[in-house]
């Protein structure tokens, strides 16, 4: 893509500064300039000249920007280019030439006269003439040739259009490999007389009278056929630029164009070819002046304007459009539907209904709001659109007109969302089955693993540690049979989303109470000392911290015990299992703490609560 | 006269004992064992933890003997006074050098007016202690030499200056579990055998063996208490031919505390790392 960068009245001054700026101070005085330069994507070397008028750059004078790098030619390919011309106060005004070449070598040189010579092929654009205040005014040619070996081996388009002022004269001619167009045009530039496009193949002609195309002939393969477009008297008509816009009308006018291969492959493509090299020029000219550069081909058309009432239903049909087309295809699209469908004959139903809204509505009205959105609507007849788009019409009673595709459009669209709603409900209960499947698989697994823990520790741990696991036991249980007992399925979902994060949270509990005996067995062997006693001559070992210790295994653990067998909810699972971790953990840290100062405080205390905040297994702000 | 007869030899016994001895009294015929005495001694050792090294043996004993009215408990004998500095040198060797301030009382209910009822006793003492594992019981092999200055309760009684040399074997065996550890409660057989040398002694060089039997009972690494009987003779210093006889009950309470930062403390097991 070709990036502005020109609007230069910062860049500019830098970049006179910082390649060397010749020229004087004085600002009203013409300046000129030899350096870098850069237009949209064009960088090369530039020398020009210009004035300021306050920050702006006013182009003055001559013109001159090229780019040709010999690695990148010897290396692989070069792009080059080459502007030449003037401006008069920031138009480009007398003789002009652009060249484009991409161009690659076979790295042979020779020394001629003292110059390196390398043999070049490629292809090279050359656009050539005359413009008079930013507007095409002489003849102009457009010529692109391919070189072999720094020759011309063939041309591969060319143009000659005679201007005069921006306006087409006389006659022209376009021509390619395939063929060569010849027109005329009245002193106003509109299309007269025939165009014919000469080619072996397909011949084809389109007839003008007075910029009004009465007819295009196409001879297809030996095959005459003839496309009547408009009639020859217009009541009321405009003058327009043949462009893309007046293809799509005359396509509109006589659907039949839009069919023939040979219509899309003759004039037609010629003229794109040719509007798009004038406005690759015309785009460079605007980035450094101001100019019109197109071929501005006229035409007359049937005008039908639009009154206010049909701009507001057109509005409102494209408005709603946009969120109707959307919802379609976002059903049409979901997967989970699709693969529904081959299951659910309502659903295929639905489905294939959306399928003919689709067809039926969605995309022709898309089309009509297409052209609605370009501008072409004014110039075909509606009615006849409509009916093109619509063969059918919408039903008995009903006539052509945008009221009435108004009220069709209308009543597709709340088809959509009624559809999308049986479809939402399908979907819903489709999902929320899924989602039971799923959680009573998981519910399962946990719930075995609440049941069976019992079994599998009997007489392993103490009785107290088995206590405790059989009151989560018995706490999962009847939690489970509330679930199994609510009928309601929404309910029952919310209950067991709950449920699988609530015995989790009991899964983690049990774990707590699990390790506690390995737990209190690691910390009494931790807090133990090898003492070495001087009477017996040999090491005893002797238990340290004892008030930690005794806190430990006569409050804390008591105390969590009892939190996990009394009133216990899913919550203060969490929690009590956290409390389990913690307290290890503290106790494993305490064990290498200076701990003389606690072990005094924990003496006077006997409030579990109290002693482990005060060993630091909760935070003040998290007692409970 | 009988009392003026018994002060004159009590002053021979303390003042020229030897010469008395070497010149004065015969040695009988055979032995002779005194009736023995009933003692009662109760006895603290500390063992307090100084350095990684160094601990501080501090001993106290109360020890009393029998009256004509009341056996073993009677009255108050010595109070007796032993400290040292131990060092440790492994696990199982470790040697001691101090001082020992013995008080005597005078036991002797037929003394002199004039007499002094309490004397002091001073010893250096320093001793070498070996213990070994066998089997699931200890061994001990003591040895300990004193030198000692007595002197008697006499007014004006002059320092004696006595060498002794002791040996003393002891076995501690666990009854109920099977090493020595806490909540241990073990038996400690033992005999301890005491010389003596120095210009007072004449020929009863011998002047202890002690038999004794304890019963401990380890209540923390830090904590002991025992009991037991003790049977112990030796020769007289006055004559070498006369013995003397004891049954002494014995009370022992061990204890060794360390007062140590924990972080000073560490390593407690590897001595000589």
């Amino acid at each position: 893509m070709i990036r502005f960068i020109k609007k230069d009245s910062l860049i500019f001054p830098f970049l006179l500064l910082l390649f060397g700026a010749i020229g004087t101070n004085n600002a009203q005085d013409n300046l000129s300039y030899t350096g870098q330069y850069q237009i949209n994507a064009y960088k090369g070397k530039a020398s020009f000249n210009y004035y300021l008028k306050d920050v702006d750059t006013i182009f003055h004078g001559n013109f001159k920007m090229q780019r040709s790098n010999l690695n990148a030619l010897l290396k692989e390919e070069d792009s080059t280019f080459f502007f030449k011309g003037n401006f008069t106060d920031n138009l480009p005004n007398g003789p002009w030439v652009f060249q484009f070449g991409k161009f690659q070598s076979n790295k042979n040189t020779e020394v001629v006269n003292l110059q390196y010579k390398i043999d070049i092929s490629g292809v090279q654009k050359e656009a050539k003439g005359v413009l008079y205040q930013g507007k095409p005014d002489g003849k102009w040619d457009i010529v692109v040739n391919n070189i072999s070996e720094s020759k011309i081996a063939n041309t591969l388009f060319k143009s000659s259009i005679f201007f005069n002022r921006g306006i087409p004269q006389k006659s022209f001619q376009i021509k390619n490999n395939e063929g060569v167009l010849v027109g005329r045009f009245l002193r106003d530039g509109l299309a007269h007389d025939e165009w014919v496009n000469y080619t072996n193949d397909n011949p084809e002609t389109w007839f003008f009278k007075n910029g009004i195309l009465e007819k295009i002939a196409v001879d297809y393969n030996g095959n005459l056929q003839d496309f009547p477009v408009f009639k020859a008297s217009i009541p009321n008509s405009k003058v327009i630029n043949l462009d893309a816009k007046y293809l799509s009308i005359i396509c509109i006018q006589n659907p039949n164009l839009s069919n023939s291969i040979a219509f899309k492959e003759g004039i037609q493509s010629l003229l794109k070819e040719n509007s798009l090299y004038f406005n690759e020029i015309n785009t460079i000219l605007n980035a450094i002046g101001e100019s019109t550069f197109s071929p501005k081909f006229k035409v007359k058309v049937p005008y039908y304007p639009l009154n206010k009432k049909d701009r507001s239903i057109l509005d409102s049909i494209a408005s709603t459009y946009s969120t109707g087309e959307k919802l379609n295809q976002a059903l049409l699209n979901d997967t989970q539907l699709n693969i529904l469908k081959v299951s659910d004959e309502e659903t295929n139903s639905l489905y294939n209904q959306l399928e003919n809204i689709n067809t039926n509505t969605i995309i022709p009205v898309g089309l009509l709001i297409e052209n609605y959105s370009k501008g072409i609507l004014e110039y075909v007849e509606l009615n006849k659109l409509i009916s093109q788009l619509w063969p059918d019409g919408f039903g008995t009673n009903s006539k052509n007109n945008l009221e009435d595709l108004n009220s069709y459009f209308m009543q597709n669209y709340s088809a959509i969302q009624t559809i999308k709603e049986k479809l939402d409900a399908k979907l819903h209960d489709i999902k929320r089955a899924d989602e039971f499947e799923n959680i009573e698989k998981v519910m399962i697994k946990q719930i075995n693993n609440l049941q069976n823990v019992i079994d599998s520790v009997n007489n392993q741990i103490p009785e107290k540690h088995t206590n405790a696991l059989s009151k989560i036991k018995t706490f999962a249980e009847s939690k489970l049979s509330g679930y199994s007992k609510t009928t309601d399925l929404d309910k029952k979902l919310e209950i067991g989303r709950h449920l699988v994060d609530c015995f989790e949270n009991l899964i983690a509990l049990e774990n707590g109470v699990l390790q506690l005996s390995t737990q209190q067995d690691t910390i009494t062997e931790l807090y133990k000392d090898q003492v070495w006693n001087p009477f017996m001559s040999n090491l005893m070992t002797e238990g340290v911290k004892k008030r930690i210790i005794s806190a430990y295994s006569k409050v804390i653990i008591p105390h969590l015990l009892e939190q996990t067998s009394v009133n216990l909810d899913c919550e203060k699972a969490k929690s009590i299992s956290l409390l389990y971790t913690t307290t290890y953990q503290r106790m494993l840290q305490l064990r290498e703490e200076d701990t003389r100062k606690l072990e005094r405080k924990i003496k006077k205390t006997e409030d579990p609560i109290k002693v482990m905040r005060l060993l630091h297994i909760i935070k003040e702000v998290s007692e409970k | 006269m009988k009392k003026l007869k018994l002060i004159i030899i009590g002053a021979l016994f303390f003042f020229n004992v030897p010469l008395f001895s070497q010149y004065g009294e015969e040695l009988p015929e055979e032995s002779y064992y005194k009736e023995p005495k009933t003692k009662l001694w109760v006895n603290t050792y500390g063992k307090i933890r100084i350095s990684k090294r160094l601990y501080w043996d501090a001993q106290t004993h109360f020890r009393f003997q029998e009256t004509e009215d009341t056996p073993f408990i009677g009255q108050v004998a010595q109070i007796y006074n032993r400290h040292a500095l131990g060092y440790i040198y492994s696990k199982k060797v470790n040697f001691s050098l101090g001082g020992v301030l013995r008080l005597n009382l005078n036991t002797n209910k037929e003394q002199d007016i004039n007499d002094r009822s309490l004397v002091p006793e001073w010893r250096i003492w320093h001793q070498y202690q070996f213990a070994q594992p066998v089997y699931r019981a200890m061994v001990y092999h003591r040895l300990r030499i004193e030198h000692r200055w007595t002197q008697g309760f006499e007014n004006n009684s002059e320092y004696i200056f006595r060498n002794r040399w002791r040996y003393l074997f002891r076995a501690k065996i666990p009854l109920n579990h099977h090493k020595l550890k806490p909540k241990t409660l073990y038996i400690a057989p033992e005999s301890e055998l005491i010389m003596q040398s120095g210009k007072a002694v004449v020929g009863s060089v011998m002047e202890d063996l002690r038999l004794t039997t304890t019963l401990g009972y380890i209540l923390t690494p830090r904590l002991t208490i025992a009991a037991g009987g003790m049977y112990s003779m030796g020769q007289s210093l006055e004559n070498a031919g006369k013995f003397k006889q004891a049954f002494t009950l014995r009370f022992h309470m061990y204890y060794s505390p360390d007062f140590r930062k924990v972080k000073n403390k560490l390593p407690a097991i590897h001595f000589n790392d």
